[in-house]
């Protein structure tokens, strides 16, 4: 018998969202280039447009984990949330980023959420430990593939909150 | 700034390690250009007494672009990051010096691209390993 996995939550698995839309404005790129270099200065191939035209890219490019930056989770965390017991403490386990073209100022991104994987395992203490892995694709205004993201949570939960 | 080559890659080679102390000015910062408004990453009174936490403790999402600037001083400009990868095993607080490093774990061609895997990580000041991740890079 599952731990904390029901079966509402195990039907979410694979199932994706509606649809993001991002705009990347010029800003953002700039900002975010800024921010991780600090204190130093940023990378002139994600802040500088004179570099940036001069690039093969022709424009300022986001840095590479610029990721980050892009959400898209929100409806599905609330659906399976709301599928699974209420855990104790909640843990952001890691990150994987998987780029396959550079994002530019003025590209309109469109992602694509979904819950990719749930994976329970006991605890000493007599709880439970869930992974919920969320993964997100995004192309480009052309219909190209820009990245894809993955976020793994991890949920604890105690003794009294498991299934049975 | 040199442009770097699959030639000029070894593996066991160590990237050049990338250090910052890590404050508030660094965290807010972040917190505006990643969107990322959360309190335990800004406000030490809750940190302490709600969250239960030693301090204001830094993103994970800012120890992991430690990690790409650090990659990206080693390509100097040339190729691309395809893959960036961490765990986040350890919390680190306000004002902790943290250090990216890495290492050339294998070298290898795919579909006609040169490829280099590293194993990349941020460290504490005390050595702990606190993000490990890997990270692929393809290089001319």
């Amino acid at each position: 018998m599952p731990l904390v996995i029901t079966p509402e939550a195990e039907a979410l698995v694979d199932v994706e969202s509606n649809p993001i839309v991002v705009e990347i404005e010029k800003h953002d790129i700039q900002n975010f280039a800024t921010a991780i270099a600090w204190p130093n200065k940023p990378d002139p191939a994600y802040y500088d447009e004179a570099t940036g035209e001069a690039s093969e890219y022709g424009s300022i490019i986001a840095p590479p984990s610029f990721g980050t930056r892009l959400g898209f989770i929100g409806g599905i965390y609330d659906k399976i949330k709301n599928a699974l017991p209420k855990y104790r403490v909640g843990l952001n386990g890691g990150l994987e980023y998987l780029r396959k073209a550079p994002i530019r100022p003025g590209d309109v991104l469109t992602g694509r959420g979904k819950l990719a994987n749930l994976k329970e395992s006991p605890r000493d203490d007599g709880g439970a430990m869930l992974l919920v892995t969320f993964e997100g694709n995004f192309t480009n205004q052309d219909g190209a593939d820009v990245l894809t993201s993955r976020m793994t949570l991890i949920w604890m939960y105690g003794k009294e909150d498991l299934n049975g | 700034m040199t442009a770097r080559t699959f030639n000029d890659v070894q593996v066991g080679d160590e990237l050049e390690p990338y250090s910052v102390k890590a404050g508030y000015m660094e965290l807010n910062r972040f917190a505006a250009a990643n969107n990322e408004f959360v309190m335990i990453h800004m406000d030490p009174d809750f940190s302490k007494n709600v969250a239960q936490l030693p301090d204001v403790i830094v993103m994970g999402n800012l120890k992991l672009a430690y990690i790409a600037n650090m990659i990206d001083a080693w390509r100097g400009g040339a190729g691309w990051v395809s893959r960036l990868e961490v765990s986040f095993r350890g919390m680190d607080p306000v004002n902790e010096t943290l250090t990216a490093k890495g290492v050339v774990k294998t070298k290898r061609e795919e579909d006609g691209e040169k490829l280099v895997d590293l194993d990349v990580w941020v460290e504490n000041a005390a050595g702990k390993k606190t993000t490990p991740g890997s990270a692929t890079v393809s290089l001319p």
